[in-house]
């Protein structure tokens, strides 16, 4: 049984020019131990999707559909009760760890924090969870770090105090908000590397949401591919990278920087995404996509489908054979029509 | 933090320094040669005889070079009058009498006392006046300032912006008279002037005569705090660290107090701090409007009677409060912010 269960998710934001529909009608299930990646470039609603999940958006949003967390549906659920499963069944690691620590707490007051707000244990059990907490990520000498106050510590330093404060009250279901974005690379492979060590560890299913398909191809389990606000490709990691369904994940596999290419133009996806607020009919990436023919341009969009012989489930008209043999060949490298 | 608090203490007694040349040379040098006003005459009375004017700037040191004025003025601000300089403005009193006439800011050409006596005598109604009004504007406007933060575009953000326009385009002389007229006069709720000495054993009387200015007053730096604690709150509020906070499941109230304020309250410190002591300095409005006999109002007397030495030692006086109330503020925002700490 799936830990999250997200169905038809839409997430509206009530701006001064209109309602702009930043997540439409998005479906996926995490299990418990899975890392779930999120890729798709910026504005595409990955962060949207996540903040919805938290319950964290502004009140200018409106959430639609279904978030099943084990037993609880999030959607709807009165503030209170949402504010008790966060930080305790369900966490959040950010993007920018040198912004997201509160600058004038030290680093103990802060993870002493996120214990005693959803476990009732003294002040001196707190402190030994935050140092157990810190010695987990890899923290050398975690009791004096305690002291300590964020821009004492480096942006690596300061992503794992972010992980093990997510970590503290054994969350069922984490969530990374692009956790190596900001981090320059040796830093993000060790952030990495620790994120993986822990998935066995802690039994929480993640969902890692990022724009960047190393990392994908390095912690993920299964993959869903964002566009405009919707999903168009869910796949097994291994799958979307050997056998990729859909001409956007064609075009992000294409646009990696390949071995085999040195020297060459990095490949890139013609146009821009378009705008949410006024989003084209029929599939979303039509206007982009080198291989549109006129039923993509119309409604309605194509669905979720699933692929003959494999796990993957793509949204896209293309006939089988020739997604086939076009995936095979953004896969081996080749440069794509 | 030691380090840190010997720096600033130093660096403020430089900038105190300076402003002892400024004031040495505005109220020596520049104004007898701008105006042809000698100390020495004003100080002799009506219709001196040139011999008495000699007598005078002898004995106030008037006939020195001004270098060395000025380092007397100094010697005695930082130490008091030596014995030398006793015996010569009050030969034959003791100490303790003659500290009456001349102190570590001078002797008063107006009144046969001296500055500091003048100045200590005022010091606790402008004190009083201005820890009231604090009190008050303080409490007024940061519950206003957050709230509107927290619900922008709401009822009480849009009359609390209204209230900060009519706080500060309204002079608080104006304001003052209005609320004299109808709180004092006519329903006479509140005295019409005047004021009392605190106690201890019934703080009462001293508080009911300082209420009406000390809210007048407040009224207009209320807008002021209002409009910084508002707009400070809401940048502070989008943070990622208060996100952050929503995240573990801290109580919106939590992340407002706890997250929020601390971080948004730096500005606002430090606009408080130089406030009060400026204020400290003396409300002169305020102080004339409602009769109170404080620093403020010792200026204006001092500076109609041309009491050179008195207007120099306020002057310097609030000087060297304002240096003080920085020094304060940068300790206390070092509290409140590590990272001031670092550099």
């Amino acid at each position: 049984m799936a830990l999250l269960t997200v169905e038809n998710l839409r997430t509206t934001f009530r701006t001064d020019d209109g309602p702009v529909c930043a997540v439409d009608g998005v479906s996926l299930t995490v299990d418990a131990g899975q890392v779930l990646g999120i890729v798709g470039e910026s504005g595409c609603g990955k962060s949207a999707m996540s903040l919805s999940i938290m319950g964290l958006l502004p009140d200018s949003a409106t959430v639609e559909g279904s978030i099943q967390l084990g037993e609880h549906q999030l959607v709807d659920m009165p503030k209170n009760e949402l504010r008790t499963l966060r930080g305790s069944e369900v966490a959040m690691i950010f993007q920018d760890p040198m912004t997201s620590l509160n600058p004038v707490m030290t680093i103990g007051w802060q993870l002493e924090e996120a214990v005693r707000l959803h476990q009732k244990v003294s002040k001196r059990e707190a402190r030994a969870l935050a140092v157990a907490g810190l010695a987990a990520v890899g923290i050398p000498s975690p009791e004096d770090r305690l002291k300590t106050y964020p821009h004492e510590l480096s942006g690596g330093m300061r992503q794992r105090v972010m992980i093990a404060m997510a970590l503290l009250n054994r969350p069922r279901l984490l969530i990374a908000d692009e956790p190596t974005t900001a981090l320059d690379v040796t830093t993000q492979a060790q952030i990495l590397e620790l994120m993986r060590d822990l998935r066995s560890e802690v039994d929480a299913a993640i969902v890692l949401i990022t724009h960047d398909l190393g990392v994908v191809a390095e912690v993920c389990d299964e993959v869903a591919v964002m566009y405009a606000g919707r999903i168009v490709e869910r796949a097994p990691v291994d799958e979307l990278f050997a056998r990729p369904q859909h001409p956007y994940t064609w075009g992000l596999l294409a646009s990696l920087p390949g071995r085999n290419r040195a020297g060459e133009r990095l490949h890139q996806i013609a146009g821009s995404p378009p705008s949410l607020m006024n989003p084209p009919a029929g599939c979303r990436f039509a206007p982009r996509c080198a291989m549109a023919m006129d039923v993509c341009r119309a409604d309605p969009a194509p669905v979720l489908a699933a692929v003959a012989g494999s796990d993957t489930v793509v949204a896209c008209h293309l006939d089988a054979p020739t997604r086939a043999r076009e995936g095979a060949r953004v896969a081996s490298g080749e440069e794509s029509a | 933090m030691i380090r840190f608090l010997i720096r600033r203490i130093l660096g403020g007694a430089f900038v105190v320094l300076v402003v002892t040349l400024a004031v040495f040379v505005l109220f020596g040098p520049v104004l007898t040669w701008k105006s042809n006003i000698s100390p020495a005459r004003l100080y002799a009375g009506k219709n001196p005889s040139p011999q008495q004017i000699e007598s005078v700037k002898a004995l106030l040191g008037l006939d020195q070079p001004y270098y060395v004025q000025y380092a007397y003025t100094l010697r005695r601000l930082v130490v008091g009058p030596t014995q030398e300089e006793r015996d010569r403005v009050c030969p034959g009193s003791t100490a303790a009498e003659c500290d009456q006439l001349l102190g570590r800011f001078g002797s008063s050409f107006a009144k046969q006392r001296s500055v500091d006596s003048l100045i200590w005598s005022r010091f606790p109604v402008t004190l009083s006046l201005a820890i009231v009004a604090a009190l008050i504007w303080m409490l007024i406007s940061i519950p206003i300032g957050v709230l509107s933060a927290i619900r922008p575009r709401s009822l009480l953000d849009r009359s609390s912006t209204v209230f900060v326009l009519i706080g500060q385009s309204l002079p608080v002389y104006y304001i003052g008279l209005l609320a004299i007229y109808f709180l004092a006069y006519k329903y006479q709720i509140f005295p019409l002037s005047g004021y009392e000495n605190f106690s201890l054993s019934n703080p009462w009387p001293w508080l009911y005569h300082l209420l009406l200015p000390a809210t007048v007053l407040a009224l207009q730096f209320a807008a002021i705090y209002v409009r910084i604690t508002r707009s400070q709150m809401l940048d502070t509020l989008n943070e990622d660290y208060v996100r952050t906070a929503r995240a573990k499941g801290a109580s919106e109230s939590r992340v407002v107090v706890r997250h929020a304020l601390r971080n948004a309250s730096l500005p606002i410190v430090t606009m408080f701090g130089l406030d009060l002591g400026l204020l400290l300095g003396g409300a002169i409005l305020i102080e004339v409007t409602f009769g109170l006999q404080g620093l403020g109002a010792l200026a204006v007397e001092a500076a109609k009677r041309l009491d050179v030495p008195t207007t120099a030692g306020i002057v310097l006086f609030s000087a060297i409060l304002i240096v003080v109330a920085n020094i304060i503020v940068d300790v206390v925002c070092a509290t409140l912010d590590p990272r001031i700490r670092l550099e």
